[in-house]
């Protein structure tokens, strides 16, 4: 390649950059042209999500659905003011909050979104003899345990005791401080605990971490039901919503989140004697029978 | 009344060699690599942290300039393939026809350790099958000292083989342990050379002027017109004597046994020279290159005090002739081996130390800068041109790729709450995807080059899938970081704290 065609490639490009910089740059701040040309500024909503077929509506329009790979939502060209966001996802009851978007800032939401239908399934404590297995006239033999019913037994006898991490190094003084038990929990950095059938939230981990679902570094009300509150557990698998079961056996889902004056709630079960979240799973008894629910499936 | 330069006084191989001020001077050059990258890694995260807004707006701009950049440099891809395809297409024997070139021979320098007989015999096999008069090739097998007995053994079998067959056929055997050397390729053909000199060219009475000396590889194979061609370039040139010529490297002999990871390396690496191609004031030999005896004789061979002889012999020439050097781009492409050990890590292993290697070139900055601070025959702009060139180069290869793969996440990791929620921070990620995705489109050029510059699949291996030759070039971003960025700071930072490195020899390895 000649310089001279060289000096003319260098100077064709840089020519692309100095142009293209500058555009780039305002669109990422959120600036858009306007339908009648006009430069506006626009803020964002970004929806935290993991979940496929999820869609985003803004005042009722949809906007935005999730995608294969990257499933959290940015609608962005959101003029500034006020929305109600809608989450809508096919098998899930539908989830709403009233937005306020400002210029150049995106207003972050982390949807509870529970299936309409929650596929409950018995533990049996014995291990069922099916008929066909008998011989006639063979004596029924003695029951065999459930190793699942039995594991999950030892799972409610250990959330009895107080809590403990695995690793006695990681039981720092502040954690110890909390005072972790039934009424008091503790998920990341999360931590909630039940005073006078109000239940609060705090952040004990950094400031610059702070979730938006939290908003503040201070000891926060964030639930305040008029029925009484008999135990509560964080949603399976989330930090940002907790269950909450009442003293007439219902069981709750409610989001942390009380920003923009709505915290959306859901009615998981209508009565259990006492529940249990591990992981992914909500084992709770109805009488002597042992359930469980799994929040992945 | 400035000091008059003497070429042969500043032959240093690292800092250590020399005292006083000009070792803190030295040093200083060997040091500023590193410093600058890793000065640049810190300040990506310490930026973040403080103002990530502005460095989250740099980041952008660096990714547009990076997709520019690659633009600008696939232009040259592009015309260095369509010169490479010309060249490979020309008949050069024929082009030879108006020009008297019996005179002119070729020094074939063999530098070996512990290679495997074979690997000889088809290096061997390829020079005799060459469209030019063998018995103007000489060819110089140098072996180890050091190696022990059994290289001394093939050689001499080798010798005794093809000895006819060639014009000379001379083995040498470098002595170990000779003081102020450092073991490795440069000792050793810079000893070779002088043997040859000796025992062959004074001997003969062939004129140093008529002997052309390729440095090879022990694993380097000529294509068929290789020195038809390099003897053209070298008859056409204005200035034969004051340019060094340099072939493109391919990595064939083993692509299809090759994973594809080291084939996506090698590739890389010839996608470079080729660029450089274009770029020839940019330049230096690398690898396997070509040059006049007289001019090697008059710059003293290549150095033995350091580990890339290869580039350096290029900058020594420069030295010797205040600035009044070039490399002139064959364009016509020479195969070596692509790195290939037993196990798949062992490659790896292998591949990581090879980039490392080359990437030690950097202790030429050093050998440069210190030269320009004693020659006063080379313009100041001149200087300035390869300090910046220089410093660009090895800059970019130890951080472009972090930058662009890693370091663009820190502001939204390290930026803190306020930045969160600004839609600079929601943007980032998209935009330097978008760009991203729009850069690597690029690839495309980069496997179609790569699919043509490959040979015919041999009859003996099962037929790759061409999408799969297209698809490997996705681990670009992977192996410019792991095989390039890496062993890039790694080379840079043993030079900053004078933990200097030896040479290593990449193993050879061929599948039967």
């Amino acid at each position: 390649m000649t310089p001279k065609q060289q000096f003319r490639y260098i100077l064709g490009l840089f020519s692309v950059f100095v142009i293209v910089i500058p555009i780039i740059i305002f669109y990422t701040f959120g600036y858009r042209i306007s339908d009648n040309f006009k430069i506006v500024k626009t803020g964002g909503i970004f929806i935290t999500n993991s979940e496929t077929g999820v869609s985003v509506l803004l005042n009722g329009k949809p906007k935005k659905a999730a995608g294969i790979i990257d499933r959290n939502i940015l609608v962005q060209n959101v003029k500034p003011g006020n929305y109600t966001v809608n989450v809508e996802k096919e098998g899930c009851r539908p989830w709403v909050k009233y937005l306020k978007v400002q210029e150049e800032l995106v207003e972050v939401c982390f949807p509870l979104l529970v299936p309409s239908e929650l596929k409950s399934e018995e533990i049996p404590r014995y291990i069922p003899v099916e008929k066909s297995d008998l011989k006639k006239g063979a004596k029924r033999p003695k029951p065999e345990l459930n190793d699942d019913y039995t594991d999950v037994i030892e799972l409610f006898k250990e959330a009895k005791k107080p809590a403990k991490s695995i690793f006695p190094a990681w039981n720092s003084k502040e954690i110890t401080a909390l005072k972790l038990g039934p009424m008091r929990k503790l998920k990341s950095k999360v931590f909630l605990s039940n005073e006078g059938n109000k239940i609060y939230v705090k952040w004990i981990g950094k400031k610059d971490q702070l979730p938006f679902f939290i908003n503040t570094m201070s000891k926060k009300l964030v639930y305040s039901p008029e029925k009484t509150i008999t135990a509560f557990e964080f949603y399976p698998k989330r930090d940002d919503a907790f269950l909450v079961q009442f003293d007439d056996g219902s069981l709750y889902g409610v989001e942390i989140d009380t920003r923009f004056g709505n915290q959306n709630s859901y009615r998981i079960l209508k009565y259990c004697s006492r529940f249990l979240v591990h992981y992914e799973m909500l084992f709770y008894f109805v009488g002597d029978k042992l359930y469980s629910i799994d929040f992945e499936s | 009344m400035p000091e008059k330069y003497i070429y042969e006084n500043y032959r240093i191989g690292r800092g250590d060699e020399v005292s006083g001020r000009d070792y803190i001077l030295y040093r200083f050059y060997e040091m500023l690599p590193g410093v600058l990258s890793w000065l640049t890694i810190i300040l990506a995260v310490v930026c973040s942290y403080i103002i990530p807004l502005y460095t989250a707006l740099f980041i952008i701009a660096f990714d547009v300039f990076w997709l520019l950049k690659t633009a600008y440099l696939s232009l040259h891809l592009k015309e260095n393939w369509k010169r490479i395809k010309e060249h490979m297409a020309a008949d050069w024997v024929e082009k030879l026809v108006h020009f008297k070139y019996d005179h002119i021979y070729h020094m074939i320098m063999l530098p070996f350790y512990k290679e495997d007989e074979k690997l000889i015999e088809k290096t061997l096999k390829s020079l005799l099958k060459s469209d030019y008069n063998s018995k103007r090739l000489i060819i110089v097998l140098a072996a180890e000292a050091r190696a022990g007995e059994e290289p001394r053994v093939i050689a001499a079998k080798m010798k005794k083989k093809y000895g006819n067959e060639f014009g000379h056929f001379l083995v040498t055997v470098h002595p170990d342990g000779i003081t102020g050397e450092m073991a490795g390729k440069g000792s050793n053909i810079s000893y070779a050379a002088e043997q040859a000199r000796k025992l062959v060219l004074d001997k003969k009475n062939i004129p140093y002027d008529d002997v052309l000396v390729s440095a090879f590889d022990i694993d380097t194979i000529v294509y068929k017109q290789y020195f038809a061609c390099l003897t053209w370039m070298f008859l056409a040139n204005e200035n034969p004597y004051k340019t060094s010529f340099q072939p493109v490297p391919v990595f064939n002999n083993n692509i299809f046994e090759a994973p594809a990871i080291s084939r996506v390396v090698a590739f890389s690496g010839t996608f470079w020279q080729m660029v450089q191609q274009e770029r020839q004031k940019r330049m230096a030999t690398f690898s396997s290159h070509s040059v006049a005896f007289s001019t090697l004789y008059k710059v003293g061979y290549w150095q033995s005090n350091m580990v890339s002889e290869d580039s350096r012999i290029f900058w020594n020439c420069y030295m010797k002739f205040n600035g009044d050097y070039i490399v002139t781009p064959m364009a016509y492409p020479i195969s070596m081996d692509a790195n290939l050990a037993h196990s798949f890590w062992q490659t790896m292993k292998n591949i990581y130390k090879q980039q490392r290697r080359w990437a030690y070139g950097v202790e030429n900055f050093a050998y440069i800068m210190f030269n320009f601070s004693k020659n006063k025959n080379i313009s100041k702009w001149e200087k300035f041109k390869i300090f910046i060139i220089n410093v660009d180069g090895y800059w970019s290869l130890a951080t472009n790729p972090l930058m662009i793969f890693l370091l663009g996440w820190l502001p939204i990791i390290l930026g803190g709450r306020e930045f969160n929620t600004t839609m600079v921070s929601f943007n980032l990620p998209y935009i330097t995807r978008d760009i991203m995705m729009i850069t690597m489109s690029n690839l495309i050029l980069s496997s179609m080059v790569a699919v043509s510059l490959m040979p015919s699949v041999p009859e003996t291996k099962r037929k790759p899938k061409k999408f799969y030759h297209i698809i490997q070039w996705l681990l670009v971003p992977f192996t410019i970081t792991i095989f390039g960025a890496i062993p890039a700071i790694d080379a840079q930072t043993r030079l900053m704290f004078g933990r200097y490195m030896g040479f290593w020899v990449t193993p050879k390895h061929r599948s039967e």
